[in-house]
């Protein structure tokens, strides 16, 4: 069933396939997509590419039946969106799931074109999905639609790039929280947030697991607010955090090798 | 396994460091051996001969005595007085007041913990750290090629970072050092202090071996 005030701008990446399947699973599908294509040769932040397909011991085990309706017991896993092909083409997948898409003229969010093109869209909320490193500017966060975008840290103290590896090493837990989109980067007022344990395969956190998280909260929090249209936010998102940029490789690995609690 | 983040010049070629491949535990041990080697190179030229306020200033955050010219260190530390984002100071004299105050064992305030973070996050953005910024502290408007202000921003942030436990300064230290590391001996000279790059890769790895305890990474890694 599709959410009728619900779309979701799409790059064509890991985290959007993640998005997808559990949203598919769990009856929460948008009403139409703007896929932000990406057609050179060059992936973009947030694609994976064949080596890491055929690296991933999670990616290996995906098939359809990836995508039939979640178990009431998923509702306590908190790992439940782990499983998702993160290299099916994105496109035959909108089909396969039988969701309207519009392929948006350029790949960036914050062109011209693509800010009016969801500007004319109907719906008042659109699941933000885009590529890394990118920023929604001024012209597209006043096109009067608000975007929900699932960051992956735990708000407010981790905010910025790459949080759940500083989460990890600080903490020894993920986390991802539901916002919508404001000019300020992760200080959207929270609508949900969770925390996660460190998941068993690390090496895997970029592109599944991290992914996993977000679709996750996405799952709850548009289970929870969709049906009533009911966005007020669970908590104020102003207090102080410290900002976080994208981590150092060698911090990267501490907290994938790492496994003690960090505290 | 080779440590690529030195292997070319990182003030012309500045990484962006996303999405970084894994390499296990090879990695590690690549970057701490990239790390020594450039310690033992530094300290291989060292002089104790110089006679500069970054010299000194060196000395004092080793515990040596440094004379009269801890009076240039207190000279140095109000850079930050009058210091505001619409009217920024030169970038070396915010680092030189930040770094004399650690050196003079002065407490942190809160305005020296703003100021550490605005200048971590200006080369965050840019990986590059201009010699001066426009009001509003965004726009570099002075060179950003010399190499001294990476050296100072590299103290800075191991000093502040080491303090408050902060692992986005340990991050961002970790990529001024490895531009620092990148760049030919010749283009260094003269610019850091003699035995400067040893002292902050020393304090850069005695952190990161302390956090891999903390998080029961293998020590025998680095």
């Amino acid at each position: 069933m599709a959410l009728s005030d619900v779309a979701m701008v799409a790059a064509d990446s890991s985290r959007t396939r993640a998005y997808l399947y559990a949203l598919a699973r769990h009856d929460l599908l948008p009403a139409h997509v703007v896929v932000l294509e990406n057609r050179s040769a060059e992936l973009l932040p947030g694609q994976a590419d064949d080596k890491v397909a055929a690296e991933s011991e999670i990616a290996r085990d995906v098939v359809d039946e990836a995508l039939a309706k979640a178990p009431p017991s998923a509702k306590d896993d908190c790992w439940s969106e782990v499983r998702f092909d993160m290299t099916r083409p994105l496109l035959g997948l909108l089909d396969a799931l039988g969701v309207p898409w519009t392929a948006a003229p350029d790949k960036n969010i914050n062109a011209p074109d693509v800010v009016a093109m969801i500007a004319a869209r109907p719906e008042s909320v659109f699941i933000y999905s885009g590529y890394g490193g990118v920023l929604l500017r001024a012209d597209v966060l006043s096109a009067g639609k608000h975007f929900l975008h699932v960051h992956g840290g735990y708000l407010p103290d981790f905010k910025g790039s790459t949080t759940n590896y500083y989460s990890l090493l600080d903490e020894g837990q993920m986390g991802a929280s539901a916002i919508f989109l404001t000019a300020e980067i992760d200080s959207g007022p929270i609508l949900l947030r969770r925390r996660f344990p460190a998941p068993e395969r690390r090496g895997e956190i970029d592109h599944v697991y991290d992914s996993a998280a977000r679709a996750k909260v996405l799952v709850e929090t548009l289970a929870a607010r969709a049906p009533t249209g009911d966005w007020r936010p669970e908590l104020d998102n102003s207090a102080e955090g410290d900002t976080y940029y994208i981590i150092h490789p060698v911090l990267k690995h501490l907290a994938i090798l790492g496994g003690g609690s960090g505290a | 396994m080779n440590y690529v983040y030195t292997e070319e010049n990182r003030l012309e070629q500045p990484h962006k460091y996303m999405y970084t491949a894994f390499g296990g535990t090879a990695f590690l041990q690549a970057y701490a051996a990239d790390r020594r080697a450039a310690i033992a190179a530094d300290v291989a030229a060292a002089s104790s001969a110089e006679e500069s306020i970054d010299a000194n200033l060196l000395r004092a955050l080793q515990g040596k005595d440094i004379g009269a010219a801890v009076d240039a260190l207190g000279a140095a530390t109000r850079g930050l007085e009058d210091a505001t984002i619409d009217a920024p100071p030169a970038t070396v004299a915010l680092l030189l007041a930040l770094a004399a105050r650690r050196a003079l064992g002065l407490k942190i305030r809160d305005l020296d913990r703003a100021w550490v973070s605005r200048l971590a996050q200006r080369f965050e953005v840019t990986k590059k750290l201009y010699a001066g910024y426009a009001p509003g502290f965004r726009k570099g408007i002075l060179p950003r090629d010399e190499v001294r202000p990476y050296w100072l921003l590299a103290l800075v942030l191991s000093l502040y970072g080491a303090h408050d436990g902060r692992l986005s300064l340990l991050s961002t230290l970790l990529k001024v050092d490895d531009l620092l590391c990148s760049l030919p001996a010749a283009q260094r000279e003269g610019a850091i202090p003699s035995g400067g790059l040893a002292y902050i890769l020393r304090q850069e790895l005695a952190t990161v071996r302390a956090l891999a305890a903390k998080v029961e990474v293998d020590d025998g890694a680095l």
